[in-house]
Formats: structure tokens, sequence, C-alpha cells
């Protein structure tokens, strides 16, 4: 191993790490909700959406729509999109009140992530 | 209000899965970096056909134990993505064969894993195609265990720097316990084997470091907080530590050892080192087993 091979080596690694995007979690977390976190709706959305950052794996996806009450409103099985980076679920007419969207997901590279929040829609003229 | 968790797996189920792909890794880059070993040896004059028996019998036994270990691993990953015991998990393996991406891969890698054991256990001596074609299978494997772990989350270019930093400790692994099992060849061998193995061994740090900085940035960025602070910081500098002493070793005996290898009691210590060496780069692969199963923060 010589010197001039390490300083190749290293300027080569320099380069790759500049030229290499910021990095990514390792896991699958989300990127985007729709509705959106802390969000509060006029009217009642068609679905609950969640966009991962890395691809997740549809066996094991949990996408629940709770109302106050802490019944699953979601109107069947959540579908996950094509790339695996999307987590859906429709929803029917949801009536005025706040929601909590759970999820769980097992990233393709085999391990957990989980989380909740909660969106809100509003009574009419209540935006 | 957003509650985001990595959701951990129970502790007796992540200790089952560590230990399951510590000794499969273990194995599988031992049989790689012996078979690269033979192969290189044989263009130094030392054929592979007179390396002792316990040569192959390593390499053997090693090829065997991947394979035999390999249903573990998918037991204990089907267990954890699906949260339940191991029996439980037993159940749930055909859909997770066909419908995840660590199934396919294990699809994959098992009949691969099946043709290095045939291949170790061939009852002709071991030549160089032979060593060359158990280097080879044992390289792919190397690149399918890649892109079953963190790295694919990364993308192609991770998978290639963790195949590269995969296939640069199996050729260090390889190469010092190769050293250790032709020592029984007589001194003249190993004299002409160990400065050999310590040019390969450099080299091998070399690309641990650079794979592992880039590695090591894909999961902690530029975050000094990150890698004194998480989980995967901590086993990590736990894993670099370790790396250290045994580079520290190396480095003693390729500076100090080598040089005066005509002498009885140098060799000895050599070879000691060597297998203090070897053992230390197996708890690392612990350590690199711990890490591939501990969230990276955000």
């Amino acid at each position: 191993m010589t010197a001039r091979g390490l300083s190749l080596a290293g300027a080569i690694l320099l380069a790759a790490i500049a030229g290499a995007p910021a990095p990514a979690s390792s896991h699958s977390f989300p990127e985007t909700e729709n509705p959106a976190a802390g969000q509060t709706l006029a009217s009642s959305p068609s679905e609950v959406s969640i966009r991962f950052d890395a691809p997740i794996e549809k066996l094991f996806a949990v996408l629940r729509v709770l109302d106050a009450a802490g019944r699953n409103v979601a109107a069947g099985q959540p579908a996950v999109g094509p790339g695996g980076y999307t987590l859906s679920v429709k929803v029917p007419p949801l009536k005025p009140g706040e929601y909590t969207v759970k999820w769980g997901v097992v990233c393709i590279d085999t391990h957990h992530t989980q989380g909740s929040y909660t969106f809100t829609v509003a009574t009419h003229g209540n935006s | 209000m957003t509650a985001i968790s990595h959701m951990g797996e129970p502790a007796g189920l992540m200790v089952f899965r560590i230990v399951c792909e510590w000794l499969t890794l273990a194995a599988l880059l031992l049989v790689f970096g012996l078979g690269a070993f033979a192969a290189t040896v044989a263009r130094t004059g030392i054929e592979p056909r007179v390396l002792p028996q316990r040569f192959s019998t390593a390499i053997r036994w090693a090829a065997l134990a991947q394979l035999a270990i390999l249903p573990l691993v998918l037991i204990a990953a089907v267990a954890c993505m699906a949260r339940v015991g191991p029996y439980a998990a037993i159940t749930l393996i055909p859909k997770v064969l066909h419908e995840t991406h660590f199934g396919h891969i294990w699809i994959a890698s098992a009949p691969l894993a099946a043709l290095l054991a045939l291949t170790a256990w061939s009852p002709s001596r071991l030549n160089r195609v032979r060593a060359g074609g158990l280097a080879l299978i044992g390289a792919v494997l190397l690149v399918l265990w890649a892109a079953s772990g963190h790295a694919v989350d990364y993308g192609r270019a991770a998978i290639a720097v963790y195949f590269i930093h995969e296939a640069a400790a199996g050729l260090w692994i390889g190469s010092l316990a190769g050293l250790w099992l032709v020592a029984g060849l007589g001194d003249r061998v190993v004299e002409s084997i160990a400065p050999r193995t310590s040019r390969v061994a450099g080299w091998c740090v070399a690309t641990l470091i650079l794979s592992g900085t880039y590695a090591g940035y894909d999961a902690l960025g530029l975050s000094l907080d990150r890698l004194l602070y998480s989980s995967y910081g901590r086993a990590l500098i736990w894993k670099m530590g370790l790396f250290a002493v045994v580079v520290a070793i190396g480095g003693y005996n390729r500076c100090r050892l080598i040089p005066g290898l005509n002498i009885a009691s140098g060799r000895q210590t050599l070879l000691r080192n060597v297998a203090l060496e070897s053992v230390l780069l197996v708890a690392v692969l612990g350590l690199a087993a711990l890490l591939g199963n501990t969230p990276p923060p955000r």
C-alpha cells in the first residue's frame, strides 16, 4: 500500500462523498402525508396516503384512520403504490372531527417503523 | 401532531437474528477469503493441491455452516418482520418468499449457498479453478447479502460499496486464516507467504476504511451528534475501536515481525498474532451484524 495509492483512494472517496446526495434515512419513514399532519380540511378527503422515503413491503403494511371514538373508518385494505413508496387507503365521507392516522410498515431492508398523526375535518364554515 | 418510531423487535428475536447473521456472514467470508487466498497462493508458486488437508477442511465446514444456518436466517428475518415467534414465522415463510424483497433475495441465495457447499465438498483435491470458483460463488452471495440489508435503502451505489466492504473483509480474514492454515507446510512457506498476506491485508484495510467511511456517511451524514449519541453511532464506535486494535496488531506484524521471519520465535509470534487478529475480526463481524439490525438515526 503506497502513499500514492492511499492518496488516490482518499481523493476518490472525497469525490464520491462530495458528489453523493445527502444521506437518506435507512428504514422507511414518511416524507409526506396527505392529509398533512395537523392539517384542518374544509371537506372530507377521499383517501389518506403517506409517501415513504424508502420502499415498503405490502405484506406487512398497516394503515388505519381512527375517529374520536377509536373506530377504524378506513374503507378496505391499504394499498401500496408502484415502487413501494406510497401507502394509501380509501375513506368514506368523514364527519367533522379529529382523526388519527396510525401506520406501521416494514421497509424492504426488513426493519419496522411505525407512527401516528392527526388531521381534522372542519365543521362547515370553520376551515 | 406526529409521532414516529423505529419499532424495535423483541430483544430475544433480535439476538437470535443477529447471531444467525453473524455466523452466516463469518462462514461465507471465510469461504470467499480462503478460496481467493488459495487462488492467489497458486500464482506465487504454491499450488493449491499441496495445501494442507486442514485448509480444505476449513473451507468445507465453513461452506456447510453457511448453508445450514441460512434457513435460520430466513426464520429470524420473517419473525422480526412479522413480529411473531420463530414457530409462527415458519407458517409465513411461503408468503414472505414470494411477496417480499428479502424473500426474493433469499430464493436467489439458497441455491448458490448449496452450490458453494457442493463445490467445497467435491471429492477432488482443491485446485486453482475450484478455489477460484468458490471465491466467485462467495462473491455473488456477498452481493446478494449486501442487497438485503440497509444498503438497499440507499440505492445501487451503496450496495456496490457494501459489497466491496464485505469482500475486503473476506479477503483479509481469508488471508490471515490462510496463512495460519498453511503454516504447517514449513518455515519457508511462511516466510514467502507472510509478506504477501501483509500486502493484501494493507489493501484490505485501506478499502475497508474508504468503503466504511462512505457507508458511515450514508447512515450518519456528517453529524458528530449522530455518531456519539445514537445506538447506531455507538455500535459503530465499538466496531471502529475493535477494527483499530486489529489494524494495530497487523501493523506491528508488518513492521516488526515480518522483517525478522528468519527467526523461529518471530515466526511463532507472527502466527499467534495472526490467530488473534482472525478471532478479533470475527468479533468485528458480530458488531457488523449488530449494525445491520440497528436503525441509523434520522
